[in-house]
Parts: structure tokens; sequence; C-alpha cells
């Protein structure tokens, strides 16, 4: 057929590279009363206290101060402490858009982070390239580090922002793990024609 | 040691005399840092704790908006510009608005766009500025200041979200007038920002402006005199803190504003007191602006009558054969000004923001090119700075006001 | 200030004919802005006249770019709008650069006029791929250092083409293996309407 329709985008597959979890607490096999315990207090604790890495890029960076600001306060949540160094922190929330120059930068930040760490992706550009389709922004930072969370918004406004903190917070607590790194070669199934 | 020594700029040990040796060091700040606004790098060569030569690499935000609103219709474009000075997204809006009726001959625009357009952006200037002191004494130390500006900041933002929905990236002015009526609770709750902001501005020049330690860090700090921001294209507040009484709300008066009555706050010294100093004056000024306009707000239509440029009311639409042929058209195909290009410039909160449009009679712009004040700012960073301290650098960097989506556009 | 802008954009013309007058290829006046087209190489002293004339004083360069216009030779315009905080005149210089088969056309700098231009020199370089004669440190500003294109240009999609690691992002398209690991571009859109044709010109007489 010579003529093409312009308007039919060419997707077949869905864009997000991390494959849907199902819900529920995961307990590992084979541990008693006494471990469950202690992963559950594992879990309050380290979702109480998640200390971000300042990694705010654009815009969403402005609705992240916002969050951190007066009015929807992001310390009741126990996340007023932005750590500088990604060395001192546990949660990545990327704000803004992700361009190619600075994706091995956020590859780097997110490798010198410790165990165990949380991603954030906070707006449209983020989570999957946004109202950019170009050549300058990477579609989508989980094409580069696994995310747990996508916030979606032009920006979000914080209350959304919270939400999502709330979301994280409860996977956390139920011990849901965090998806697989997109650079690991082999945990990663490409949905779609070559399976 | 600087002057007699032009070899330490680039190496890293100068052999001064048989018994001395001085060594440089190059690091590397950012694009991660907590206090550079935004991506960006600095590649700092040192000797001790002062630098001896900077270079800014930027680049890690670039969008490709400039490709990007090659792709779409004027209409379109609209939504792009908001993201490039994402602290004052109606200026950029109105400088694309502008740029675009010019292209088109749109010769009269309606009372009431006029004075809600001023109003807006000056209240945007407000909010630009306030993220700015916010940010910049965060990190000279005075944290509490980001709190309190964002305070305000707030209340700003309730008014942009009660007029078009959106907190930031309104895209709410757009070519032909305004997006839609100004609400009712409007007049009310601008009045409402303008009878608390004076008395919180004035607590903003007891925490800092007499401040010993504020001006320890920013007297004399970081200083450029007037040819030499003229040369390197500083605009805003940068130029004027350096004695050019330059505004081109003034001088080359667009969008109404000749019929206002303010002042513009020129500094001397061309250090980040004098910028400072600019900046808080600016504010005031803009609360008079902001007051005269809600003042003077007149009854009438909020966009121009000409339904090939802006779409018919949607009420219209639903009854009017012509209004649904406009709309149709509008909203597939876009409008398509005649051939020919402008360049726009309005005065911004960071400085001289330039729209150059270039239109080969499509409904899409040939091509798009802003002019973002920061960029020409940031390129005299190297002047202000070199033979200061490291830490200089940071009072330097947040006195220009930088933003880097703007400067990678 | 006793000239208005536009008084001041005419003597500008009449200035710049009067010294180059084999140089000035065309001047134009559309919606009130006046523009003067040079030849290539003589914009460097076009650029230091207007500076250094008593009576312009263009001593502010507002902006520094260029378009494409890929069946035109030559290809590409660099534009240079110029301000004078002095007299508050107003002007836009042209050059055209560009033949056919020219990879990396060459312009002369004004970065020894206005330094400024230094950064918006290397910014066309980077987007457009002229380059600039003259200019102290011309390299890539916006893009990575080992970008191999010039993204502006109107032959260099919307969505980018595939380029070898370490590009991430909307480099990869749909119809070619992947290597490991690295994720997918799946939407292809280069122009999100079909293009328009031009708008007819006004007639004669209308």
């Amino acid at each position: 057929m010579g003529i093409t329709n312009p308007w039919e985008p060419i997707q077949t597959i869905t864009n997000a590279q991390t494959p849907r979890l199902s819900r529920g607490v995961h307990v590992e096999s084979g541990t008693g009363i006494l471990l469950t315990q202690v992963n559950k207090l594992l879990g309050w604790s380290r979702s109480s206290s998640l200390w971000p890495a300042l990694f705010g890029l654009a815009c969403c960076a402005i609705e992240m101060m916002a969050t951190s600001a007066a009015r929807f306060d992001l310390a009741r949540f126990g996340a007023e402490v932005y750590r500088a160094s990604p060395r001192q922190a546990d949660l990545m929330i990327v704000a803004g858009r992700c361009s190619v120059k600075m994706a091995p930068v956020i590859r780097q930040i997110y490798d010198q982070m410790p165990d165990p760490k949380w991603v954030i992706s906070m707006g449209a550009c983020a989570s999957c390239g946004g109202v950019f389709n170009n050549y300058a922004i990477v579609q989508g930072v989980d094409k580069i580090i696994p995310v747990d969370i996508f916030i979606p918004g032009c920006p979000p406004t914080p209350d959304m922002l919270l939400y999502g903190f709330n979301q994280l917070q409860e996977k956390i607590r139920l011990g849901i793990p965090n998806p697989p790194d997109p650079f690991k070669a082999g945990q990663v199934k490409n949905l779609g024609s070559e399976n | 040691m600087l002057e007699q020594h032009p070899e330490l700029h680039i190496t890293d040990s100068v052999q001064i005399d048989e018994k001395t040796h001085v060594d440089t060091m190059t690091i590397n700040m950012g694009p991660q840092h907590p206090s550079t606004h935004g991506v960006l790098r600095l590649i700092v060569t040192l000797e001790g704790e002062t630098v001896v030569k900077i270079v800014p690499d930027i680049g890690y935000l670039h969008t490709g908006i400039e490709k990007t609103a090659e792709a779409k219709s004027y209409f379109q474009a609209l939504v792009v510009t908001d993201r490039m000075d994402y602290l004052a997204p109606l200026s950029n809006n109105l400088g694309y608005s502008l740029a675009v009726e010019k292209l088109l001959g749109v010769e009269e625009m309606p009372a009431k766009a006029v004075y809600a357009r001023v109003l807006l952006v000056e209240l945007q200037r407000i909010a630009s500025h306030l993220v700015w002191l916010g940010t910049s004494a965060l990190d000279l130390g005075a944290q509490s200041m980001f709190l309190y500006c964002f305070r305000e900041r707030e209340m700003i933002l309730d008014i942009f979200e009660l007029v078009s929905g959106v907190r930031l990236m309104t895209s709410y002015i757009m070519p032909g007038g305004l997006q839609a009526e100004l609400p009712p609770g409007f007049d009310a709750k601008v009045q409402e920002f303008l009878d608390v902001f004076p008395e919180r501005l004035q607590e903003y020049h007891d925490l800092l402006t007499n401040n010993q330690l504020w001006i320890e860090r920013t007297k004399g700090i970081a200083k450029i005199n007037s040819d030499d921001a003229i040369a390197w294209g500083c605009s805003g507040p940068v130029l004027r803190g350096s004695g050019v009484a330059w505004d081109v709300r003034k001088m080359y008066p667009y969008a109404g504003y000749e019929q206002f009555e303010f002042d513009i706050p020129v500094g001397s010294n061309g250090d980040v007191y004098d910028r400072y100093l600019v900046r808080m004056l600016e504010m005031q000024e803009s609360l008079k602006i902001v007051q005269q306009a809600l003042d003077g707000m007149p009854e009438g239509p909020y966009q121009i009558s000409d339904h090939k440029i802006v779409p018919p009311p949607k009420w219209s639409v639903a009854t009017n054969m012509e209004a649904l042929i406009h709309h149709f058209k509008l909203y597939t195909e876009g409008y398509r000004p005649p051939k020919g290009e402008v360049y726009q410039r309005i005065e911004a909160p960071k400085g001289e923001l330039g729209f150059y449009l270039v239109s080969d009679g499509t409904a899409r712009p040939y091509r798009m090119h802003v002019r973002a004040p920061s960029f020409a700012n940031l390129e005299a960073l190297p002047k202000m700075v070199e033979g200061e301290l490291l830490s200089d650098v940071i009072s330097a960097i947040g006195s220009i006001d930088i933003v880097l989506g703007e400067v990678d556009r | 200030m006793a000239e208005t802008v536009t008084t001041l954009a005419a003597k500008t013309v009449e200035l710049v004919r009067g010294k180059f007058r084999e140089a000035v290829l065309e001047e134009a006046l559309h919606r009130g802005e006046t523009t003067i087209v040079v030849m290539p190489d003589k914009i460097a002293a076009v650029a230091k006249f207007l500076r250094d004339h008593t009576a312009l004083r263009y001593n502010f360069l507002a902006d520094l770019t260029a378009v494409d216009w890929p069946e035109r030779e030559p290809r590409y315009d660099v534009v240079y709008h110029l301000l004078s905080t002095k007299t508050r005149a107003v002007v836009r210089l042209k050059i055209r650069v560009g033949q056919p088969g020219e990879e990396h056309p060459a312009a002369p700098t004004v970065s020894t006029v206005w330094p400024t231009a230094n950064w918006y020199e290397r910014e066309v370089y980077d987007l457009f791929g002229i380059t600039f004669t003259g200019h102290p440190d011309l390299r890539r500003i916006l893009m990575p250092d080992d970008w191999t294109s010039h993204p502006l240009r109107k032959d260099y999609p919307l969505t980018g083409v595939e380029l070898p690691e370490p590009h991430w992002g909307g480099q990869v398209p749909l119809d070619q293996p992947l290597p490991e690991g690295i994720g997918r571009q799946t939407m292809r859109v280069t122009h999100s309407r079909p293009p328009t044709p031009p708008r007819p010109e006004p007639e004669p007489g209308e």
C-alpha cells in the first residue's frame, strides 16, 4: 500500500522497561515469625527516613523544592535532608528532563549510591521523554536506571509528588524488590517482537 | 602571582624560583552539585583557594526546543516555550506571543488583554526573583530565606492556578491575547497578595541588606564593570548592577508598558551586593506596576477578535458555521503568517529575552531561535570570578541568576 | 535621544552602504526591522565599523544565530542582531554562507569585535556545522563532545539517528537490532502534523 498514515505511531510495545510486579507481601520462604518482624521493622525504618539525593535537573526540580518548602512539607515524611553526596543518600528523585549529555552522569550517580536504593522518576520527561520526543532527550530515564515509582505531570504538583512518595514508602514497607537494572545483561527481557 | 605568571593558567605546577613552586589543581564542580542552579558543570583551576581559570561546561540540559518548535504549529510551539526559563514561564510566553503577533501583523490588542498581560508578567517577575533570592541565600547559608521566599511564591502560584489551572507552565499568554477569561476571584486574590507582600519584602530587607555576614559575602565580590558587561552581552540585573541604566521595558516599550509608571533601579559597583539590591528594588517596582494594572483594569474582550488567529468561543462553535470552520482550521492546520522574520525582545526577569522567528509562509515556524539572557550572562562568569576565592564562585553564580533550561534550550 | 530607532536604522544602512559599497548585497525593512545583507568576508570589518562609528556605536551584540535553507544556495544565513546602548539603535546583519557540497562552511569570527560572540559562534558550529575562522576555541558547546552530526540542520531528523555507544535515548531507530541491555525508542515521529502549503502571496494592489 502506497499511502501511509502519517498520524499512526509505530509503537508496538510498551515503553516501560520495568515488568509489572504483583502487589502483596513478598516474604522469603523459610523465614519464621522473628525474621518477618525484623523485615517489617527494617521496612518501616527505611521508609520513614528516606534521604533524597539532590538530583533536580529542570522544571520539576522547582516543584521538588516547593515540596520541601513550607506549604507541602516533605520533612514530615522524614525526607528534608537532601544529601549533596550520593554516597549518603538512598533515594534518587530524578526531577526533570535527562539529556543525552547528562545520561552517563545519571548512571554514575546511581552507581555511587549504596544499597538499598530507590528511584522516583518525577515528571513526564523523566518517565517517558515527556513533551520532548527528539534527539536530545532520553526517552524515559528507566532506560538507564531501574525506576520504582513513576510520577506523571508537567510538572507534577507537589501533592502529586507527595502521593508518589507515599506510594514508595508503602512499597518499601511491603518489601517489594527493585525492578531489574537495564544495564545488567540478561536481566531485561525486551517485551515485543524478539522473544 | 597571577599577572606575573600567565603559565599558571594552564599547567599544574610552576617553578617560581629555586625554592618555591606553585601547584594548581583542576577540579570539577557539577553537573550534580548542590549549589549550581541546575546542571552546570564548572571546570575550575585553583591555586590554593584562588580561582585561576574557570570554564563553564553547559549542554547538560539541551532539549532541542528550537528544533521541536520547527515541527509544531505556532500555537503548539507556545507550550514548549514555557519550559525554557522555567522560573518565569509567562515571560517566555509573552515574548513568543509578541513575536508571533508581530509576524502576523496584529496591530491592536484589547486593553484588558494588555493590562492582564502586564499584571501577570510582573507577578511572574516577582515569583522568579523570589526563587533567586531563596536559592542564592540558601547557597550562602541563610537557609530560612528559602522557606520564606517559597511561602510568598505559593501565593503567586495560587493566582496562576486560579487563572489557568496550572501552577507553573501556564501557557496562559498566547498569540492574540489570553487563553481564557480572567476568573471572578482574580481581583480579590491579587489584592490580597499586594496587601501582604510589601511587609514581607521589608522583612527580607531587614534580614539581609544590612546584615554584616551578608555584606561580607557579597560586597566587592565578582565585580564586572559596565564596559565589560556590555561587551560580554550581559543584560538585566547584571547589566544594571554595573551601572548601565538599560531596561528593555523603558528603551523599547512593548505590550503596553509605556502606560505604567515605574523606575528602574541601577547599581554602581557591579558586585554581587549591587545585583542583589537591584533585584530587591525591582520586586518593589513590580508591585507598583501590579497595583496600577489592577486598579486600571478595563472591561472588554481578553482576545483579539480575529478568529483566523484565536479560536472562537466554544459555545459559538456548536451553533455558528463560520466559528466551526475557524476552529477546525486552527486546530488542524493553524494560521500561516506571511513570509518574513522578526526579532522581539522583552525584559525577562533574567535579562533581555529575544525571540527570533522566521516564517516561510507555512503553518509551522521555519526557525525559532531564543536569545537566552542566562547564556550571555554565564559567558561573563569567568570575567567576574577569575582571581577570586572558590566560595565567591558560589555567590557569583547565585547573583547572575542563571536558569540552565534557557542556557541550554 | 534626538533620533528615533527608525531614523537610526536608516542612517545605519546609509553609512554601511557608503563605506562598504560592494559588500552590501541587499537591505530589507519588514515589520519595522532593518536587515542588511553583506558579503561574508567583510562581516568583521562591518562589525568593527558599526561598533566604533561615533554616531551609531553598536556596542551590544544581542544575538548570533543561523538559519538553514537547504534548497537555496548559499545554504545558511548567519544572523547578527546588534544594538546600541548609547544611541538605542537596532539593526540586523546577515551573511550567507554554505556552497553545495560544502560540509563545514567557513565564516569569519566577530569575537574580536564583541567578546560575547564566542559562545554564540560555538553554538552555531555545534548545531549547524558552520566554522568560524579566527575563533579562539571552536568546539561543541551543547551536544556531547563526540557527537558526529549537527542537529539543527534541516536534513537531520527530529528524533535523531543511530549513534554508537555511549549515547542513550532517542537515538536508536526501531528497525535495527539493539545492543544488549539498552532500551528501545518506540515512537518515531518527525513532525506532529503533515506539512502545509505556503500561504499565497498577496496580489499586487491588495
